[in-house]
């Protein structure tokens, strides 16, 4: 297919070589509402936009981050994620 | 890994009269070209196959009758005569040798975290002068090493020994070999037993 | 005789006569003749039929852009022989008429059949009475269309799809592309050029002396390394340089860094009455047949022009002896009203400004319209260039440039009116599919001003021209009906594929992926039926008899290949606490050496997928998952620790690993005769994991009960599963071990009351109403992935359970049968078998909670009448598993 996505470890794959698994998400941190989790588990931003997305790589089998741009479909850029400080 | 004995292929022992020999995922289609079998290192290798000497062209050849080691992270390579190290990424790369190099392999690995997925993969490897367009007919995949789509299904590709190496989940491993073989065919080339190519086999 | 003697430059090669047949009879062209110029020579000009009315059609470009030329050759239909080169004994026929070429039958809708045949006719005519609809179609389908496919596809072609990479692709190899292609390759690029025509050359092969710089710039091009296509077509440009190109039987799929695009322009036709009669050509058509092939076209010529492209060609027609009886040059004699009259449907005399001028050709040259729409489908913007009158591409995306007349530079044009100011009938805008100026006025009149409804409403540009020489009069005339200007109008998007191309070459080679496990052979070899699970190729049953075979495991012995089950290890220190966190029950309290069911959820507390787990050693666990749910389980656990960090990493052995089921009460003996290690029942209890030595092969065997038998599930590595699978049989023969499949499986965990994920679930079943509470541990100190969600639906109520049952009338529904309670649906069977060890009919449903009571009544449609059914809660078979721990 025609769209390349570049993975962190092994450069420019085409995308079928990965699986994109949409928006990333905060899971909430204590016990949520019936709306607090329906929110969480349904409901995306999905803006017109720059988007952080969760990309797998299949070839290394790999997790890594992405910022796509929705309406120009330009991936700017990707990243491996880093445990947080 | 000490952990999991049960991957290991090469770990297979005679049990009173019985002789445990281990079969690549192509080995039927491999019988039914007629191929002569021998075996090697606890594997049954295809080693000739009748009329092999008319696919000079492009050689397909079942080579899967390796050990193969998976290590994490990928680390130092692991060198040698007749060992082939695919660094997949920085977390995860590939060891393949015959099985009577596995032990000195596995000396070199050490304590290093490692796989044994010798079971894992078919590796089916496409030389000759036309190998390349048996490649392109596959693949879109134009350097080397890389992973990625081969006949629609995930793989990796390797280059050696005048041609390349292509590996991919044995499940599937008799479905590439025959999109490997069909498009060799339509070239003027073909399957050939392993001991047919020339400088490269393990 | 119309050929011209030989001159400098002609493509055929007079010492090469090659033969062909026509309608069966023999004719002769030559060596570089396209099968059309061969036609041509030979005396044809009727070459097709049109589309709806089927009014005689012939050679109109020459360049393989009209579908005036598409013939049946060698059993191909619909191929464009203008383009097409003529190779010895090829069988070439006409297509779509009733009769002759020359006598189509089906004329008579073009004299009857205008009212009946109006744009979206079908929404109108031929509609009542509505039973006579499949007649109509039949009729209709007959009537109109190209040429016909072999339904029974005695034609077998292969076709190879090619992946290839180059830093340039040039699109079109007329004298920009080439000079494009050369400065690039001369800057040490890898460069491409792909070219739609016999040869490269573009409109310079039409032209006498272009001829000869095309072949300099061929030369030039090889020289330079420079690699040429042709015939290749482009078939789209798709987002990152992905140009795939038609070439023969090749889909050549180029991924460039940069793309050119030098598709020139298309001399559009001019709309006037009778523009479609056979003699009526574009000039570049004439002057292929002059210079090209050395034919003459005609005796005698008028020429209708807007700029110099028109007055080459009248020199031409007269250095090759047609006499040229009048030039209208637009830019000098304004707007004259133009009418081609013919007889038999081809030109005889040109009537201008009412004056009659005899001519059997009639050259109409119109606006030189850009070739833009690969640019359009890369993204470039189209305008409407009013002073030119011609639709030009503008802000073209990187990596994406323009050369050569496609930008727009051509020329200053006389600007008429396309249609001439004329109002008689047969004014074609759309040669391919049949729609006039009139069928375009109806369609305004009808409410389709947009010219996307147009476009669909009369299906002008949706032909096999698709747009190239139609669209610009379209739009042209719409203009001039609505008083809005073209800009406002709009073009259609442009769309792949360019030009028609097979379904054969898009499919491409017929090799699927398929998935089999390393016992496959040995399936096919004792007779097994094959079956699909996803991907994998799964024995349904050997000799088919469900029932007897699974009857034989709870008599004796059976081995099953379950070598598809997804296999994930999980290892390192927090691999214990990992699990903790995406199961609702616990792992890390699991002893080595011991295995547990898990059922894993996602945050919506809806069940995903199910195995058991066993633990190897203090850090390393062994999940089963789902065959078909193996890759999905390994990217959750992979993607959840990418969130949470944790010391744990994850291998996934699906394939790397065989695994097999011996089960049935003979299965210890079994094990005994294959393995020296300790099968006793004290030696290996129920729920053990334990690493053993089958047949000298190391084995992880876990002691489950999924069939309801005693038995072992042993895991080796693949290329040693004949070895062991043989040596069971062989070793345990005079114990009656049998092979089975997959539907006596499903019997025998429905005896049992055990769930199949997918099947007796949905992407809506939780833990509670799965009937699974027993695994909800809400004690462990992390939120565990669907806790929350699993602790609202226990918050608000349970409105369904799923329950076993069975049919005590005998009655058999089906799996998705209706369970009817006060004539609502109110749930449904999941899973329905007949069991020959119960002797009754057994399932699984959904139901309402209420209901989900020992003994509880229910009833499920069967044949359109409701069945009783009654509730049965746990196992059917051995309910207190005594069989299975044994």
């Amino acid at each position: 297919m025609s769209m390349l996505v570049t993975c962190p470890n092994c450069g420019p794959r085409e995308v079928q070589e990965l699986r994109c698994a949409g928006e990333t998400t905060k899971r909430p941190t204590e016990t949520p509402t019936v709306r607090e989790l329906n929110e969480y588990v349904y409901f995306r931003r999905n803006v017109w936009g720059s988007q952080r997305e969760w990309w797998f790589c299949r070839c290394c089998e790999d997790w890594f981050l992405a910022e796509r741009h929705t309406y120009t479909n330009t991936v700017e850029q990707t990243w491996h994620p880093e445990p947080a400080a | 890994m000490s952990g999991l004995p049960f991957l290991a292929v090469d770990a297979a022992r005679d049990h009173g009269d019985l002789h445990p020999v281990a079969r690549s995922a192509i080995d039927r289609a491999q019988r039914d070209l007629g191929a002569t079998f021998e075996e090697r290192g606890g594997w049954l290798v295809p080693v000739s196959i009748p009329g092999e000497e008319h696919h000079a062209a492009v050689a397909v050849a079942d080579v899967s009758h390796l050990t193969k080691l998976e290590l994490r992270p990928a680390g130092e390579p692991i060198e040698g005569e007749g060992i082939i190290w695919y660094r997949i990424s920085p977390r995860r790369a590939l060891v393949l040798c015959a099985p009577a190099l596995g032990d000195s392999v596995r000396a070199q690995v050490g304590d290093r975290f490692s796989l044994d997925v010798s079971g894992a993969y078919s590796v089916i490897a496409i030389v000759g002068p036309e190998a390349e367009t048996v490649l392109r007919r596959m693949t879109h995949i134009h350097h080397f090493p890389s992973g990625g789509e081969i006949a629609h299904v995930q793989g990796h590709v390797l280059q050696r020994g005048g041609g390349y190496w292509v590996i991919c989940a044995q499940e599937l491993g008799h479905y590439v070999w025959e999109v490997a073989v069909d498009r060799a065919s339509a070239l003027g080339g073909g399957p050939v037993g392993v001991d047919a190519l020339t400088g490269g086999a393990a | 005789m119309t050929r011209l003697a030989p001159q400098a430059g002609e493509r055929i090669d007079r010492s090469q006569p090659l033969s062909f047949t026509f309608q069966g009879k023999r004719v002769q062209g030559f060596a570089g003749d396209t099968i059309g110029s061969a036609l041509y020579a030979s005396g044809q000009r009727v070459f097709s039929r049109s589309f709806k009315y089927h009014r005689p059609r012939g050679l109109a470009c020459c360049s393989g852009h009209c579908a005036n030329c598409q013939m049946t050759v060698d059993g191909i239909p619909n191929v464009r022989v203008c383009t097409t080169p003529l190779r010895a004994g090829a069988a070439v026929k006409g297509q779509n008429y009733v009769g002759s070429l020359e006598r189509d039958l089906m004329q008579v809708t073009d004299k009857l059949g205008g009212p009946f045949t109006p744009p979206g006719f079908y929404y109108k005519t031929f509609i009542r009475p509505r039973k006579l609809w499949p007649l109509y179609e039949k009729f209709l389908r007959g009537a109109a269309g190209l040429g016909n496919l072999d339904p029974n596809g005695s034609r077998q072609e292969r076709v190879d799809v090619e992946n290839r990479h180059a830093d340039v692709v040039v699109i079109g190899g007329g004298r920009a592309g080439l000079e494009a292609a050369i400065a690039a390759a001369a800057a040490g690029e890898s460069v491409v050029v792909i070219d739609e025509g016999f040869d490269v050359g573009g409109s310079l092969l039409a032209d006498r002396d272009g001829i000869g710089t095309a072949a300099l710039l061929k030369q030039r091009a090889v020289e330079a390394g420079v690699e040429l296509l042709a015939p290749a077509i482009a078939i789209g440009l798709f987002e990152q340089g992905l140009v795939p190109v038609a070439y023969g039987n090749l889909l050549v799929k180029f991924r460039a860094h940069r793309v050119v695009v030098a598709s020139g322009i298309i001399a559009q036709p001019l709309v006037f009455p009778g523009n479609d009669l056979v003699g009526v050509m574009l000039p570049d058509a004439a002057r292929r047949l002059v210079n090209g092939f050395s034919i003459k076209p005609a005796e005698r010529a008028v020429v209708l022009t807007v700029d110099d492209r028109g007055l080459r060609a009248a020199a031409d027609l007269e250095a090759a002896g047609v006499e040229v009886a009048e030039i209208v040059d637009f830019r000098v004699k304004g707007s004259p009203k133009i009418e081609a009259q013919g007889k038999g449907g081809k030109v005889a005399q040109v009537a201008i400004d009412g004056r009659q001028v005899k001519a059997d050709l009639l050259v109409m040259s119109g606006s030189p319209q850009p070739n833009y729409k690969l640019l359009a489908q890369a993204g470039a913007r189209i305008e409407f260039d009013a002073g030119r009158g011609v639709f030009v591409p503008k802000d073209l995306p990187a990596h994406v440039e323009a050369v050569g007349s496609v930008t727009g530079e051509v020329g200053e044009p006389a600007v008429p009116s396309p249609v001439l100011d004329s109002r008689g009938d047969k004014c074609f805008v759309c040669i391919c599919e049949d729609q006039t100026t009139k069928d375009l006025k109806y369609a305004i009149e009808e409410g389709f001003d947009s010219i996307e409804l147009s476009k669909r409403y009369t299906t002008v540009t949706m032909g096999p021209c698709q747009g190239r020489l139609c669209h610009t009069n379209s739009i042209r005339v719409y203009a001039k009906a609505t008083g809005m200007d073209e800009n406002t109008i709009g073009t259609t998007t442009s769309r792949p594929p360019y030009t028609p191309i097979s379904m054969g070459l898009l499919a491409g080679p017929p090799q699927e992926p398929r998935k089999r496990t390393s016992l496959h052979h040995r399936h096919k070899d004792m007779g097994g039926k094959m079956m699909w699970t996803g991907l994998w190729r799964r024995p349904h049953s050997y000799g088919g008899d469900p029932g007897a075979e699974a009857q034989h495991v709870h008599e004796a012995l059976g081995l099953i290949d379950v070598s598809t089950l997804g296999k994930i290890v999980v290892t390192g220190p927090d691999a214990g606490a990992f699990l903790d966190r995406v199961y609702p029950n616990r792992f890390s309290d699991l002893k080595v050496g011991r295995t547990r069911y898990g059922v894993l959820t996602g945050d919506a507390g809806r069940i995903m997928d199910d195995g058991v787990v066993a633990r190897v050693d203090e850090s390393t666990f062994y999940v089963s998952a789902t065959s078909t749910g193996a890759d999905g389980v390994y990217q959750w656990f992979t993607w959840w620790n990418a969130v949470w960090f944790m010391d744990v990493q994850f291998a996934n052995l699906t394939g790397a690993l065989a695994a097999v089921n011996v089960a049935g009460p003979k299965a210890r003996e079994a094990m005994q005769r294959v393995s020296g290690d300790d099968f006793s029942a004290e030696g290996f209890a129920y729920l053990d994991a334990k690493q053993v030595t089958v047949a000298g092969v190391p084995t992880l065997a876990m002691r489950i009960g999924f069939v309801g038998e005693l038995g072992y599930e042993l895991h080796f590595p693949s290329p040693l599963a004949e070895h062991v699978w043989d040596a069971i049989l062989d070793r345990a023969a005079d114990l009656d071990p049998r092979p089975f499949g997959l539907e006596p499986q499903r019997i025998l965990r429905l005896e049992k009351g055990h769930v199949i994920v997918s099947q007796d679930t949905d992407s809506e079943s939780n833990l509670h109403e799965a009937a699974m509470p027993w695994l909800v541990k809400n004690d462990k100190e992390f939120e565990w992935v669907g806790k929350w969600a699993t602790q609202q639906v226990a918050d608000r109520g349970l409105k369904w359970m799923l329950v076993g049952f069975e049919s005590p009338s005998g009655a058999m529904p089906v799996e998705g049968g209706q369970v009817v309670i006060e004539g609502r649906s109110s749930g449904r069977v999941t899973s329905v078998r007949r069991s020959e060890a119960l002797g009754k009919i057994i399932g699984l449903a959904i139901i309402p909670n209420e209901l989900a009571v020992e003994g509880g009544r229910f009833d499920v449609q069967v044949n359109g009448q409701p069945a009783p059914m009654t509730v049965h809660l746990g196992a059917f078979y051995d309910p207190q598993g005594e069989r299975v721990k044994s």
